[in-house]
């Protein structure tokens, strides 16, 4: 075999492990991307009880336009695979959610940090941290 | 038996020719995929990043020291002062990120359930991003 047909032969092994390389990487940027896709859709949950808190009066433990003072059930902040802290102002609401698969520093899970804003009616910020 | 196979002088330049471009459309092959793995790796791993276990913070937070980003870290009043160049190349996520988890971690150490946290500049003084009553703010 000729010196030029052993480089080639180097060069497809090389090509190889590239691939198979960039594969493994597409498929965990595919699992975080889903586990994003989760947080979410907790977050919206939870958003969606807090209006329903800010609608009650106070008399009925409600907040009476407002979010401030509102507690979500632990089984809306914990699931199987999400895990969601919270803090709210009169208006707004700013969550942090960890999935359960590794971020992108390969150490930490994936975490995602969103503000929604009930004057504006929106999501003002959402942001994937890792 | 041996068999001896005759080519031409013409081919066998032809092939030779033929399989120096194949390695040559390799090699370059090979060279963009290596790049963009040292790239892709060097723009994951440079990032901050903090952990969910928020009692570890205190360590995220001497990391940051010693890279010179974060002048002091006070949880008592939740003020954070930070050098403004570092800061302002840090991209928007990183900052937001670094904001909402002290913001966490001040509220446990002083058992508050609101998080608040104000990031001031070292040699400005400036507000340069706040979690308060309006929320999530960044100058």
């Amino acid at each position: 075999m000729g010196q030029q047909q052993l480089i080639i032969i180097v060069l497809i092994a090389l090509l190889v492990g590239l691939s198979v390389s960039a594969g493994l990487r597409y498929m965990s940027a595919n699992n975080q991307s889903n586990e994003v896709d989760l947080i979410m859709q907790q977050m919206n949950t939870i958003v969606g009880a807090a209006k329903q808190y800010a609608l009650k009066p106070r008399s009925l433990a409600g907040g009476e336009g407002s979010f401030d003072g509102f507690t979500p059930d632990d089984i809306l902040l914990n699931t199987d695979r999400v895990r969601i802290s919270l803090t709210v102002g009169s208006d707004w609401i700013l969550m942090q959610g960890f999935g359960s698969v590794e971020g992108w520093d390969g150490e930490n899970p994936v975490q995602v940090i969103a503000q929604y804003n009930e004057t504006e009616k929106r999501w003002t910020s959402v942001t994937r941290i890792n | 038996m041996a068999v001896l196979k005759v080519t031409r002088v013409e081919d066998a330049e032809a092939e030779a020719r033929r399989q120096k471009i194949i390695i040559i459309a390799l090699s370059s092959l090979c060279l963009v995929g290596f790049s963009y793995l040292i790239y892709d790796y060097i723009r994951i791993t440079n990032r901050i990043s903090f952990p969910e276990n928020i009692s570890q913070t205190d360590v995220v937070v001497r990391r940051l020291q010693a890279e010179g980003l974060v002048d002091s870290f006070d949880p008592t009043s939740a003020r954070l002062v930070v050098y403004e160049k570092p800061w302002n190349s840090k991209s928007r996520e990183e900052r937001i990120g670094i904001i909402t988890n002290l913001a966490r971690y001040s509220a446990q150490q002083n058992k508050e359930k609101v998080w608040m946290l104000s990031v001031y500049g070292k040699q400005s003084s400036a507000l340069l991003g706040e979690l308060g009553r309006s929320g999530l703010v960044l100058q």
